[in-house]
């Protein structure tokens, strides 16, 4: 924080208040449609429906929770969810870290450019939406949990960031470690991993929340629906007409609105709280990754 | 893509109607003795080894499976059809219905129709639904790239795509097959030279079998509604020309703030393909899509002088305010809420949707009286042209694939042939007799207490036992299922809809083209229909002025529509010379 | 130089950091590079039962027929847009916000606001779409609000004119927490000396924020600048595919869904594949121009 003067300037004091207000404005804008969920799943239809403003739940209840809980299809979706995390980030962290390894290795490696550029050139350039649909086919991961952790499993652009975090890393270590007889696999697990440890907080983040918030693939390589992730649940709920209540009977149903955003809840809030536990290394994390060096 | 859930609809929520009159409760007895008798005649024929093997040209076709069809011809025909079948063969099923009843069972395996249809066949069955939320069309392209075909599939495929499919060597060709291992499917065909020419390819070959229904009454199931007790309190006469809907729309709008609200989804903006006629409100002249005129040429809805007026009329409605704005975003599920909620007044919706709302409001005592009324007419006393409806054959299909061996093609068609027998037809329109149905005394079905005490409902209780309103399996769609599923007022509904209207006169059958005409055709017509049903919602609301109409229609010229009038013309001639 | 025993002795001398390399090597051979083969159905009239083997080639028919297209102008303009409004308005956002908590004394203040503008970010697109869909609506909470000012009903989502701001404004309210992290870390690093100087010279705080904290986030601003230049064309078709209508397909319809209408909707797989084989080759134009751009600003770029 910069120490100021004692004594503000009115014109100080004008800025701050123009400052503060817009701020607040923001996070008022911001926190109010999030709100408007929370408060919402725990409100009666009837109350959603007769309210202009949603600013308190009104006839508060648990119901829709309860009833959101016991959802077969939605609590199944979930646990796939999990499953697509479990299996995908240990792929996706040693994919990138191989190939962020092997970016910012100073070996001399003959094949060590085309290797790269095969690398970089994914980049800009894919298969596209239906060759890539029949390649997976064609590889037998059709509506299995691998067309969801496979395709897409190493960033590019994550490579590049924890190339970039290697490099930072002083070269005068690794030699040290070399003359002591280490190999490259030893080096990175024993000198560099250690030393990244904010990168690899940033790279958690960005594919944990991308495979959570992911639909699309699988609503084109997944057709049964047990095997469905969350989010793909949450769209049939929320923009395809399916009703969730609709596992209560065909009749008119009191917590059909707020089961969608005791829904929302549900699947939204794991992701969330996993932010406070990386949040200390991210700041430092994204810069090194954003800003290369 | 919408037309894809209209279908499904179709067989889903009418069922059949109850002949009203004894003249119709007579047709239906007498149907279904007919078949019974035939179908002995036929089986037994077979057994005989009397009945002629259909044609051997099929062979020249280079179809996969017309080769098989020589050799077979010898062993079977010994061999009767009787229920369930003791072939040890597990077959699957796509199918591009929604699942059974997904309110109650988490899927098929636990629906008890599906359990009793594997009881009753014989046949173990696995069945492949659409995941939730999933767009039918791409659920169904995306099956066919898969390298592992179901065995059957069941699609709104139009006859042409069936014979592509057929020629890439994905199903077989059934035509040889069909009078030896489907018998009463094959007497049910012969039995109306319509319904066998109405199922032929170009080539003149079957390459599926279709759902069938008992007539116009199946076929339509989308309509007008209004509430009448707000008619009676505005003291306002039921609508019939567009004058007096005008009226009411207005009185609805001043007196209770309630709107013409309709789901765009069931109004469709579109275009009709095979034989499904869309709902359109504007009946009265503006066919959207193909239709037969009175010199027996094929033409273009959207062309018509009469379709630009009846868009005319929405977008003034709209000016006005008297459609509700929501229709053109909403889904099934907002629109019933906004019914419930007093918000609408005048719908355009379907039976099973109609049927709902009188529940929700006799269960919120809301007091609303929705009744189903006429399509509006132009001028007293001018009927209606074309309505919303089907044909006998509809465009549901199931095909097998090649994926089956020639011993699993003969079960898939046994197993098809299941719902054209007189017990199969009983079982899939109303379920068990004793059990979910009993026949009262003039012999015709009535529900046992197990389904109309049920607490779901009658529809979805029904869904639970019986199946053509899943258009689960190949039958013939009974005319007393609509009646009996739905509340009464909605299956009257379908009377106000299909009475006094000139709509046969202008329904196109279902066409045959040739692979060639289905290249260009499908090339051309899908941006065609896509333009069409996004104009029309422009001219609505008014985001695009009706005054560059003529630039449209340039547009769509442009885009091929002469050919495709062509196409379909010559596709009509070649179906009248058949 | 390319001696076969060079190339054996490479691998010999290097075999471990090869065989850490080669699980990538594979992986991109089987997801990135394999499918890029059947790109050739592009030139295809492509039928699933035939297969890539079997279909017949028809040249380059499916890229006439997209140049003549109705909708080839109308999907390039719109993709064009909504990149240019995305540079326009979602890119900066993020730096005001940054400059803004820049000049807040009170830490549990800015923690707050922080805070609540990250959390968006973690709600999926599904989610965020499925909430626009219902407060858009006639008597969603937009129109709730319009009318406690005495404003008109009106259903959103179905005019072409709101599409734009309802595509932004959510992207905003998404991403400019989050993408401020970055912004603000790179403000942490500017030096306190020179506010204090600059305070000495008496110069006011809209002065120092202009010409000390704004030069200060110069580079990091100019470098995701030509980043997102490069992908000019790469718009994500998710959004979108959740958000528009066939009412507002005008202004909202871009390049990517309509591959996707047209090659899963339709099945029209080889035109399909063609229009995103043009969008990916305009693509790497636009990459390999904001690279050379990017080097001659004398920044490190891409590659």
């Amino acid at each position: 924080m910069r120490k100021r003067k004692k004594r503000k300037s009115i014109e100080d004091c004008i800025l701050d208040v123009i400052i503060y207000s817009i701020l607040i404005f923001l996070a008022v804008a911001t926190f109010y449609p999030m709100w408007y969920v929370l408060v919402a799943s725990f409100s009666s239809g009837s109350y959603i429906a007769s309210q202009e403003l949603l600013i308190w739940p009104g006839e508060f209840n648990v119901e829709a929770y309860r009833l959101t809980f016991q959802h077969p299809l939605l609590m199944r979706s979930f646990g796939n969810s999990l499953m697509v995390l479990a299996i995908g980030l240990p792929i996706n962290i040693v994919l990138t870290v191989l190939a962020g390894y092997f970016m910012a290795s100073t070996t001399k490696v003959y094949w060590k450019k085309p290797i790269i550029y095969m690398i970089l050139f994914t980049m800009f350039f894919n298969g596209g939406l239906v060759p890539n649909y029949l390649n997976v086919r064609d590889l037998g991961i059709y509506n299995t949990i691998w067309a969801l952790v496979l395709p897409g499993a190493l960033s590019v652009y994550n490579a590049n960031i924890c190339k970039t975090a290697m490099e930072a890393i002083p070269y005068s270590l690794h030699e040290s470690a070399y003359l002591d007889g280490a190999s490259d696999l030893k080096v990175l697990f024993k000198i560099v991993l250690p030393l990244m440890k904010p990168t690899m907080a940033v790279l958690l983040l960005y594919y944990g929340v991308a495979h959570w918030n992911a639909w699309f693939n699988a609503s084109i390589y997944i057709r049964d629906k047990w095997k469905l992730p969350a989010q793909n649940i949450l769209r049939a709920v929320l923009l395809e007409n399916s009703s969730l209540a609709e596992s209560v009977g065909d009749n008119y149903n009191a917590y059909a609105d707020a089961m969608q955003y005791a829904a929302i809840i549900i699947i939204t809030v794991p992701i969330v709280c996993v932010y406070p536990f990386l949040q200390k290394h991210f700041a430092k994390g994204v810069m090194i990754g954003a800003v290369k060096g | 893509m919408n037309v894809c859930t209209l279908q499904f609809h179709n067989i889903t929520t009418n069922s059949c109607e109850e002949g009203v009159t004894n003249n119709m409760k007579r047709k239906l007895l007498n149907k279904i003795l007919s078949m019974a008798l035939v179908g002995t005649m036929v089986m037994g024929m077979a057994a005989c080894g009397k009945q002629p093997v259909a044609s051997t040209e099929g062979t020249e076709t280079n179809v996969a499976g017309t080769e098989v069809s020589t050799e077979v011809a010898t062993e079977v025909v010994e061999e009767e059809l009787t229920y369930p079948l003791k072939d040890a063969v597990k077959l699957s099923m796509w199918t591009y219905n929604q699942p059974p009843v997904s309110s109650v069972y988490a899927d098929w395996t636990e629906s008890p129709y599906h359990i009793g249809l594997q009881e009753n066949t014989g046949i173990e069955l696995e069945w492949i639904y659409p995941v939730a939320g999933a767009n039918v069309d791409e659920a169904y392209n995306l099956m066919l790239t898969d390298d592992e075909l179901p065995h059957m599939i069941t699609n709104d495929t139009s006859l042409a795509d069936a014979l592509l499919l057929a020629k890439d060597g994905m199903i077989y060709d059934l035509t040889d097959y069909l009078p030896k291992y489907a018998p009463d499917y094959w007497e049910y065909l012969n039995s109306d030279p319509e319904l066998l020419r109405s199922v032929k390819a170009d080539d003149g070959h079957i390459y599926g079998v279709y759902g069938h229904t008992e007539g116009d009454y199946n076929g339509t199931y989308i309509g007008p509604v209004i509430r009448q007790d707000w008619l009676e309190e505005c003291g306002l006469e039921m609508p019939v020309t567009l004058e007096d809907w005008e009226k009411v729309l207005v009185a609805f709008k001043e007196k209770y703030g309630a709107t013409f609200g309709f789901n765009k989804k069931r109004y469709n903006m579109g275009i009709a393909s095979g034989t499904n006629a869309q709902a359109t409100i504007f009946s009265y002249a503006g066919i959207p899509g193909w239709y037969v005129d009175e010199t027996g040429k094929v033409q273009f809805g959207q062309m018509d002088e009469e379709w630009k007026k009846s868009i005319e009329v929405l977008h003034k409605w709209y000016e006005m305010g008297l459609i509700d704005q929501d229709s053109f975003t909403m889904d099934d599920k907002a629109l019933r809420a906004k019914a419930l909620a007093n918000e609408v007044g005048v719908s355009i919706t379907a039976l099973s949707q109609l049927t709902n709302w009188i529940a929700d409001a006799e269960a919120q005592g809301t007091g609303a009286d929705w009744v189903g009324m006429e399509y509006p007419r132009l001028a007293e006393g001018v009927a209606t042209s074309r309505i919303q409806s089907g044909t006998r054959t509809t465009a549901t299909v199931t095909m097998v694939t090649t994926r089956c061996s020639e011993e699993e093609l003969i079960t898939a068609l046994k197993w098809l042939n299941y719902g054209f027998t007189e017990e199969g037809r009983m079982y899939c329109n109303f379920g068990k007799e004793g059990d979910t149905y009993y026949l009262d005394a003039e012999g015709k079905p009535q529900w046992t207490e197990k389904i109309t005490s049920d607490p779901d409902g009658t529809i979805v209780a029904a869904k639970k036992y019986s199946g053509t309103h899943s258009g689960t399996v190949a039958t013939v769609q009974a005319a007393d299922l609509v009646k009996l599923i739905n509340a009464k007022t909605s299956a009257d509904a379908v009377y106000k809809w299909i009475d006094n209207t000139d709509n046969s006169k202008y329904v196109l059958p279902p066409l045959a083209l040739t692979e060639e005409e289905t290249i260009t055709y499908s090339d051309k017509f899908d941006s065609i229909s896509a333009r069409c049903a996004e104009m029309a919602m422009k001219y609505i609301i008014g985001e695009e002025s009706l005054d560059n109409f003529d630039a449209f229609l340039e547009e769509l010229r442009k885009m091929g529509i002469e050919e495709c009038q062509a196409i379909q013309q010559a596709a009509y001639d070649r179906y009248l010379a058949k | 130089m390319l001696s076969y025993k060079t190339i054996v002795k490479d691998f010999k001398k290097n075999k471990l950091i090869y065989l850490m390399i080669l699980p990538v090597v594979v992986y991109l051979i089987l997801f990135c590079y394999k499918p890029m083969y059947g790109i050739i159905i592009a030139f295809q009239r492509f039928r699933p039962g035939l297969g890539i083997e079997g279909s017949p080639w028809i040249g380059l028919d499916n890229f006439v027929r997209f140049f003549k297209d109705i909708n080839f102008w109308r999907v390039v303009r719109n993709t064009f847009t909504i990149s240019f409004l995305n540079i326009l308005f979602t890119f900066p956002a993020p730096i005001l916000l940054a400059l803004l908590l820049n000049e807040v004394q009170c830490s549990w203040f800015k923690r707050t606001v922080q805070t609540i503008t990250y959390l968006p970010h973690f709600i999926a697109m599904v989610v965020v779409c499925g909430l626009i869909h219902q407060f858009c609506q006639s008597d969603g909470l937009i129109n709730d609000i319009v009318a406690f000012f005495g404003g008109e009903r009106a259903n959103l989502l179905i005019q072409t004119k709101m599409f734009y701001p309802i595509y932004i404004i959510s992207g905003i309210w998404k991403e400019i927490g989050w993408s401020s992290i970055i912004y603000l870390a790179t403000l942490a690093g500017i030096d306190q000396e020179q506010y204090e100087a600059a305070k000495i010279d008496g110069a006011s705080r809209l002065q120092q924020m202009r010409y000390i904290t704004f030069p200060g986030l110069m580079p990091t601003i100019s470098m995701l600048l030509i980043l997102k230049m490069g992908q000019v064309l790469n718009i994500g078709m998710e959004k979108i595919l959740l958000l528009y209508t066939e009412l507002t397909y005008d202004v909202a319809d871009v390049i990517s869904t309509y591959v996707y209408r047209k090659g899963l909707l339709d099945a029209d797989y080889s035109y399909s594949t063609a229009i995103g084989l043009f969008n990916s080759i305009v693509n790497i134009v636009f990459l390999v121009s904001a690279n050379k751009i990017s080097k001659k600003l004398g920044q490190s770029g891409l590659f």
